[in-house]
């Protein structure tokens, strides 16, 4: 395995670094990490790096890279808005790719705003075949709040059941709370029908995604059925994965939830490999 | 700035190099020794706007990461503190390759304090002055320390921990996301101030909290023996293992100031 570090981008002003196996399973296959928040290309808790690591070794090329303004990264200099220059910079970032490893089919994996920033990258850009969003968009649905209220209640002594906490059950029974817009961990939400059709378009170009929720934001999202619950029918269920990965924080803190973590990511690429036929193995 | 790799072949580095403007050779340059795990993270903003305002300045700033940390090679179960301490070297060597200067400043960041301090005692002529921001000089404090906060960041990051992290004792070779390996922990526990001897001729200053008993005894040490050490009362309280998602402060102004001015005026 071999990390080579770039600066790339019309201004040559993004930092990320490839790292390249030492054989490929399918050098048309690559990965991207994307930032989390505002943290740098490595990832919270140094979770890109891990990730990329263990990919090489099974065949599979990817780089990390910091989105302008975030990392090593200059700020941009462009007039576009958040969304727009993100997805401009990963697109920079395939193109790099493509020109150094030849591949030619990418899998974006984003955490958070990672998340959100790589699913905007797929609806913008045909060459993304697969999708790994942990914690990107949240749409709670009544159970999701039920079950809220009830950890709390629970979770408090007996005698700090309010009045202001029954009534909140109440209401929450009743059906007087905000199952409207979703929320996205970044604060870039889409709505319900913006997402639906988002996501109808992206399986209908074969696009393989897989939605992963962890067990730190239960508030938004806190049982295995809640994505098929907020989208009763929708077309594009069936078609994506969605796992509830409770035993994980929204940061792999733990050295156990990051090996869990780069365990769902081997498997879900790994399973993008196998799903297309793919040419013989070949050296870098 | 330009993104690099060096170092041997079995421990390559990863490092970020900030060359003055206007480039040339610069009479003098800065290293920046990082601190451990999620504190390297959480201060890798700070490094970077402190080497681009020295940059401006006229001086070469090298910023790396530790085998077995950021982007160099090596899982985080390998490093050590005696390894961190052969990086500091291997990063002091490039960097006076790439600069051409005949005076570096070392700036030791918490534990990397102490590997600075450590790595002096067999550095050459070309090493002029150490800075120590926050050093950690006591490893079984630190190591309590780390365990305190690893517990608190699993339990604020979980709404609900699961069973198996439900009333855990701090784990030993784990913290704050990063592995401890079995001989970082040794040399830690063996870690107490007065191990801590740097070369007596070199020029130190050493911005930290006054009232730290642990800084104070070193400086105590460090007066008795005549060395040249310069305490300066650091600006802003940094809370090093806080998770940047919480919204702590990344560049803390005060104290980027008072790094960049004493690191400028050599």
């Amino acid at each position: 395995m071999k990390e080579v570090p770039f600066l790339f981008g019309p201004e040559n002003s993004l930092v990320g670094i490839v790292t390249v196996p030492p054989r490929f399973a399918d050098p048309s296959v690559a990965c991207l990490l994307l930032n989390a928040g505002v943290l740098h290309r490595v990832g919270p808790h140094r979770i890109n790096v891990k990730v990329a690591r263990a990919l090489a070794t099974q065949g599979v090329a990817s780089i990390r890279l910091d989105l302008a303004g975030l990392g090593d990264s200059e700020p941009p200099r462009s007039g576009r808005d958040g969304i727009a220059q993100s997805v401009a910079d990963l697109r920079a970032a395939l193109d790099l790719l493509q020109r150094e490893v030849g591949a030619s089919r990418f899998l974006a994996i984003g955490i958070c705003s990672g998340a959100v920033n790589s699913y905007h990258l797929a609806m913008a850009d045909p060459r993304v075949s697969g999708l790994f969003m942990f914690d990107g968009f949240f749409f709670p649905t009544l159970k999701t709040h039920i079950l809220r209220r009830w950890r709390r209640l629970t979770q408090q002594p007996l005698s700090a059941l309010t009045a202001s906490a029954a009534q909140s059950l109440v209401n929450a029974l009743a059906g007087r709370h905000d199952l409207g817009r979703g929320v996205s961990a970044a604060q870039t939400s889409l709505s319900r029908v913006e997402f639906e059709r988002g996501m109808n378009e992206l399986v209908r170009r074969d696009v393989a995604v897989l939605l992963g929720y962890s067990g730190s934001l239960v508030e938004l999202y806190n049982y295995s059925a809640q994505l098929r619950d907020a989208f009763p029918d929708a077309p594009f269920l069936d078609r994506v994965e969605c796992q509830y990965l409770a035993q994980i924080d929204h940061t792999v803190t733990t050295l156990a939830a990051q090996r869990e973590f780069i365990d769902v990511v081997a498997r879900f690429v790994k399973r993008q490999l196998t799903a297309l036929p793919s040419p013989q193995s070949a050296e870098p | 700035m330009i993104p690099i790799r060096f170092g041997p072949d079995e421990r390559q580095l990863f490092g970020m190099y900030h060359p003055r403007d206007g480039g040339g050779v610069s009479p003098r340059a800065l290293l920046i020794c990082g601190p451990f795990g999620q504190e390297s993270i959480r201060v890798h903003r700070f490094a970077r706007v402190l080497a681009n305002r020295l940059a401006r300045t006229g001086v070469d700033t090298l910023r790396f990461d530790y085998f077995g940390s950021g982007d160099s090679d090596g899982g985080d179960e390998l490093t050590d503190l005696d390894g961190w301490c052969k990086d500091v070297h291997t990063a002091h060597r490039e960097l006076q390759r790439r600069s051409g200067a005949r005076e570096i400043t070392w700036l030791g960041v918490g534990l990397g304090g102490a590997a600075a301090i450590r790595g002096a005692r067999r550095a050459d002529g070309s090493l002029s002055r150490l800075v120590l921001w926050d050093p950690v000089l006591d490893g079984t404090h630190y190591l309590e320390a780390l365990g305190r906060r690893h517990l608190q960041a699993v339990a604020q990051s979980f709404g609900t921990p699961p069973e198996s992290l439900a009333n855990c004792e701090a784990p030993t070779d784990e913290a704050l996301g990063f592995a401890i390996s079995s001989s970082m922990r040794e040399q830690l526990l063996q870690m107490v101030p007065s191990s801590l001897v740097p070369p007596s001729n070199l020029k130190i200053s050493l911005v930290a909290d006054p009232a730290d008993g642990r800084i104070s005894e070193w400086l105590r040490t460090r007066h008795r023996t005549g060395d040249d050490v310069a305490l300066i009362p650091v600006a802003d309280r940094f809370d090093w293992m806080a998770e940047e998602l919480q919204g702590a402060a990344m560049v803390p102004s005060a104290t980027l100031a008072q790094l960049f001015a004493n690191v400028a005026s050599g």
